[in-house]
């Protein structure tokens, strides 16, 4: 009953485990799009149908957004799928959830070469397919995992081809695509060379350089093009600069107390920043962060779910000793030593100081690690007395559905409840109603401040706007402008801006759309508040006043 | 030992002492390690403490109940070198030094590997929080060194049961947290090291073990408020209502959702205090503390530098590695034991615990030296002293960073505030740093009998009338003063915002800190206080 029998179709039953984990309910669960996705989508329709993105800008490279400069593949990637299916509220959450798939069959393909078991392999799959970050990062349409996709690949089929080294495909797919992964995301661009760099230094012997410099070649001219756009295009630049350490709020206030004046000020600033980055760096292995906070679900500390199961833990502790105990550390552990140790680079970096999303090819790795611990646990469970052993394979099954349920729970029951309008909920029914309410009024005025605890300004609301209107994204692009008041983008009737309410209350047929936090409500007369917009837990977030 | 060892030894005993004494007036002292020193001295010299009790056993703080190990541990340097820094700071640096030369005799019994011994005195001697704690007064020092004596004891072949009870009393008079150390320490490296003993005498070690800490919690219990103490400092994974409120959260979230009660019952319940503690009590052992920032705050260490040097995270994974292979688990899970405690109290981090599982961490990093080619242990070894070099010397930077805790510019404040309350009541706003009255204390040449109370066990107290100086709260009333009243007011930002209505009172002196900002104002006359 326990024999793995059939790789494949056990192979078969994770994938399909996997993309119920990441299709059911997608069209309710995020409660709504966030407002990277609607931008994305709406962009991505705006190229479809006129090449330009929704500012006008001719088959962009980064596309400006909402001022983060997004890398242009899961953009691209959408309007060929819109091209296909046409306008759907899950059209962007399609390329995210297909390499969330994807990365599946990747990983049981790159470990089973790896490590030449298919039982690795296959606990390898399920631990991915299980995965909270790899199941989160999928439904919330991320790239990222499209890169680890195509690392994953071009990984599975470089050892494929160093078998035997004769079929020069495998050597072509491999480089097609390793370059083809830079493009996805930009940290990518950096990481991917350098764990190519691991890996050719690590597989050395089995590696001619002069028999392979026609590949390093073409790998070169694959990538020319997207070091062109770093290099070349300022948002590029300007992005990098925007995400990168120095603009950490602490480590500033720290540079700050350096006095210039002293021979040793640069010694200083040097120490400072590179203290402060090896630390970040560190801090990515915080157990806390890994089992359990780090997808930051919830308000409530630990009760939270981290990117990788609790049960996890103790699986990779074994996998390690596992793969120590060897009097050699086999070039596959050297491997997945050293891609870990690179992918944490970027996480190292950035100005924040956890940021999952840059490094969820950390965590593919850690699935990986997991079906090593798996599998060890399993060998040895294998050698137990019949009853110990139905036991034991109890135990783990028990803890691992109900750690997989405590997730479910967190991200389907709770993680709506404490976030959701941190992905602007309830941004889409205002979207939905301010459309409805669109021939009543000469100009309708939005202001995306609100919060529950505490405000702050909600980004892409005109993307919002447009998006849910079934807004032409050429008409957008022809009307769109930013206005004179603060924070104020136009187009059509609606104007996203700043509410003071000294000055617009005396507006007419207008409809005004905002929270308590920049309107009086307390002080406006019951019959002028038309509808009123709540927040998941049902605390009223904004309120739509008519004028 | 042959004679190059020899030399080595000395030679990094000699650089453990280097280490230690340069800089030596650095770090400055914060309130805790001032009380501290202030208290050791009032009972070199008076045999009473800050509130005038005759040799206490248990010492007040403002967040806690203070065993007295430490304090009479520094009455000894007080003793000899008066009310001194130096004098505060010796006890500290040789118990810092010693602890370099337990880890060493330590070593030798682990291991027949001669260069092991030498490699964990250049560990321990470069640490930094090791480092920084020998030259303040603080209990961390204590514990760690030992621990390690009470470990060297018991995995020596013949177990001295009277050093053996002496270093265990110690422990459980320098620390509470010796109270949750001692037992599973005791039992883990008994049951694990000592395989040759035979179950008996394993079971009269373990017995000491768990029978001394017992009774040092029950004769702790007598004392008023020392529940009180131990629920809101030492288990506060239960006190603290987060954990709770979080489970009732997401629990009523789901109930909310449509989901049966029996569902959330199963899934959501207490049982995650034990998932919280647990990785709570990981965390205390991830690399970012141990080579990355050990005390953001700076006040178990440098605040930027790890508990170990950077570079020495890469013989630490080989050490892993090592002890892997020989099948010595045993040794890697010591720090684990050591900080296990630290599972009770949550969410904040327990670093003493980690201080003293330090000499620990360093025998497993020696032994991942192991692996090392000989062209990457000396620049192993170079990086260790070119990092070291650097962060002893930017010392300055780090008393910036320290501004708050470490308060340097304090001594003009509290200089003036003692020539002026020789005359005059002075007032002094009471959050210009964490606690004033011990630096008074400390700094100046204040009469200690002004500040005595009657109070026998005074807990998480504050002393805010020191003789002529009262130290005036935020929820003080400050007035104009009447027509003789002759009051001086140290005033904190906080309390100037207060006084700016009152009257024309002017400022006759200003003190900023030293990042040049504006800390405090004097004024000579015109504020009183109700």
């Amino acid at each position: 009953m326990y024999r793995l029998k059939s790789v494949k179709l056990l192979l078969l039953i994770i994938v399909i485990l996997g993309i119920i984990l990441r299709t059911w309910k997608i069209t309710q669960y995020p409660v709504q799009l966030n407002h990277d996705e609607v931008s994305q989508v709406y962009d991505a329709i705006s190229i479809a149908q006129t090449g330009k993105d929704i500012y006008g800008n001719f088959l962009p490279t980064i596309f400006p957004s909402v001022n983060d400069f997004k890398s242009p593949f899961y953009t691209y990637s959408t309007s060929l799928i819109y091209l296909l299916v046409g306008n759907h509220e899950w059209l962007i959450k399609v390329t995210g959830i297909l390499f969330g798939v994807l990365i599946i069959p990747a990983v049981f393909l790159f470990t089973r070469k790896l490590f030449n078991s298919s039982k690795v392999a296959l606990f390898s799959a399920f631990f991915t397919a299980i995965s909270p970050a790899e199941i989160f990062f999928s439904r919330k349409s991320f790239e990222n995992g499209a890169g680890v996709f195509f690392v994953m690949m071009a990984a599975f089929f470089i050892l494929k081809y160093l078998e035997k080294q004769q079929k020069r495909i495998w050597l072509i797919l491999a480089i097609i695509f390793s370059s083809f992964g830079m493009y996805t995301y930009f940290s990518h661009a950096i990481i991917i060379p350098l764990m190519l760099i691991s890996f050719i230094l690590i597989f050395k012997n089995n590696i001619s350089f002069k028999k392979h410099l026609w590949a390093f070649l073409l790998w070169i001219i694959l990538i020319i093009p997207l070091f062109l756009i770093i290099w070349t295009n300022p948002d590029a630049r300007f992005r990098s600069q925007t995400v990168f350490i120095s603009q950490d709020r602490q480590l500033g206030e720290q540079i700050s107390l350096i006095d210039y004046s002293n021979a040793f000020s640069k010694i200083a600033e040097t120490k400072t920043f590179i203290d402060f980055s090896f630390n970040r760096y560190l801090e990515q292995f915080d157990p806390k962060f890994l089992f359990a906070t780090g997808l930051d679900l919830t308000n409530q500390g630990i009760l939270n779910s981290g990117p990788l199961l609790l049960l996890q833990l103790p699986l990779i502790l074994i996998a390690i000793f596992f793969l120590s105990q060897k009097r050699e550390l086999s070039l596959a552990s050297k491997l997945l030593i050293s891609w870990m140790v690179l992918g944490i680079i970027p996480s190292g970096l950035t100005f924040e100081p956890h940021s999952p999303h840059r490094m969820v090819i950390v965590f593919t790795l850690f699935n990986i690690l997991s079906g090593i611990g798996m599998f060890w646990l399993w060998q040895k469970i294998k050698t137990f007395s019949k009853s110990f052993k139905l036991i034991s394979i109890l135990l783990i099954k028990a803890a691992l559905i109900l750690n997989v349920i405590f997730f479910l729970h967190i991200y389907f029951v709770n993680y709506p409840y404490e976030k959701s309008q941190y992905i602007q909920y309830p941004f889409e029914q205002v979207a939905v109603f301010a459309w409805s309410e669109h021939e009543n009024f000469n100009s309708i005025v939005f202001d995306p401040y609100f919060g529950e605890e505490a405000p702050f300004v909600g980004t892409a609301a005109h993307y919002y706007l447009a998006y849910f209107g079934n807004y032409s994204p050429k008409l957008f692009q022809e009307q769109y402008r930013q206005g004179s008041k603060e924070r104020e983008d136009i187009f059509d009737k609606f104007s996203i801006r700043k509410v003071d309410w000294r000055f617009d209350q005396d507006l007419k047929n207008t409809l005004i759309i905002g929270s308590s936090w920049s309107i009086p409500i307390d002080r406006i007369e019951k019959e002028k508040i038309i509808k009123i917009f709540y927040f998941y837990n049902k605390r009223p977030a904004f309120y739509a006043i008519k004028l | 030992m042959v004679i190059n060892n020899i030399r080595l030894f000395s030679a990094l005993i000699l650089i453990a002492l280097f280490l230690r004494v340069f800089n030596f007036s650095h770090p400055f002292f914060s309130a805790e390690e001032t009380r501290i020193a202030s208290r050791g001295f009032l009972i070199s010299k008076l045999g009473v403490d800050e509130i005038g009790r005759k040799f206490p056993y248990v010492f007040n703080s403002l967040t806690d109940y203070q065993l007295p190990l430490t304090t009479y541990v520094t009455s000894l340097g007080t003793l000899f070198f008066g009310k001194t820094d130096l004098g505060a700071r010796l006890p500290f640096f040789i118990v810092g030094l010693l602890l370099v030369w337990l880890i060493f005799r330590v070593a030798k019994l682990l291991s027949k590997e001669k260069t092991l011994p030498l490699l964990s005195i250049l560990i321990v001697a470069t640490s930094p929080v090791l480092i920084f704690l020998s030259k303040v007064p603080n209990e961390s020092i204590i514990l760690a060194t030992l621990l390690v004596w009470l470990f060297y004891l018991l995995i020596n072949k013949k177990i001295n049961v009277y050093l053996l009870s002496v270093s265990i009393i110690l422990m459980l008079l320098t620390s509470k947290l010796a109270f949750f150390l001692v037992g599973p320490f005791v039992l883990y490296t008994i049951f694990c090291f000592r395989k040759d003993l035979d179950l008996k005498s394993k079971l009269k070690f373990s017995a000491a073990g768990i029978i001394f800490p017992i009774i040092a919690m029950c004769l702790f219990l007598q004392i008023p408020q020392s529940q009180r103490s131990l629920w809101e400092n030492n288990l506060t994974l239960f006190s603290d209502v987060t954990t709770l409120n979080g489970l009732n959260k997401i629990r009523g979230q789901g109930l909310e959702s449509g989901l049966p009660n029996v569902f959330e019952a199963i899934l959501v319940n207490k049982s995650f205090f034990v998932i919280v503690g647990f990785l709570h009590w990981l965390s205390h052992l991830q690399p970012a503390i141990l080579f990355g920032q050990f005390d953001k705050l700076g006040n178990l260490g440098f605040i930027n530098a790890g508990a170990f040097l950077k570079v020495l995270i890469i013989p630490a994974i080989g050490g892993i590695i090592f002890l892997i292979r020989k099948k010595e688990i045993k040794l890697l899970l010591l720090p684990a034991v050591i900080t296990l405690p630290a599972s009770l109290v949550y969410p904040q981090l327990s670093l003493n615990l980690v201080v003293a599982s330090l000499p620990f961490i360093a025998l497993i990093i020696s032994f991942g030296f192991f692996y090392l080619k000989p062209i990457f242990l000396k620049l192993i070894i170079f990086l260790i002293f070119f990092e070291l070099l650097i962060t002893l010397s930017l010392v300055s930077l780090q008393d910036k960073q320290t501004a708050n805790l470490r308060p340097i510019w304090v001594n003009s404040i509290v200089e003036k505030t003692y020539q002026l309350s020789i005359n005059n009541k002075v007032l002094v706003s009471d959050d210009l740093v964490d606690d004033i009255s011990p630096f008074i204390f400390w700094r100046t040449n204040f009469d200690p009998k002004g500040a005595f109370l009657d109070i026998p066990h005074p807990y998480k107290y504050r002393q805010t009338k020191l003789g002529n100086i009262e130290l005036v709260g935020a929820s003080s009333k400050l007035r104009t003063c009447g027509k003789d009243e002759e009051v001086s007011f140290i005033s904190s930002k906080r309390d100037l915002e207060r006084i700016k209505d009152l009257g024309e009172a002017t400022a006759s002196a200003m003190y900023s800190n030293n990042k040049n900002e504006l800390v405090a104002k004097l004024y000579e006359r015109g504020i009183c206080i109700d």
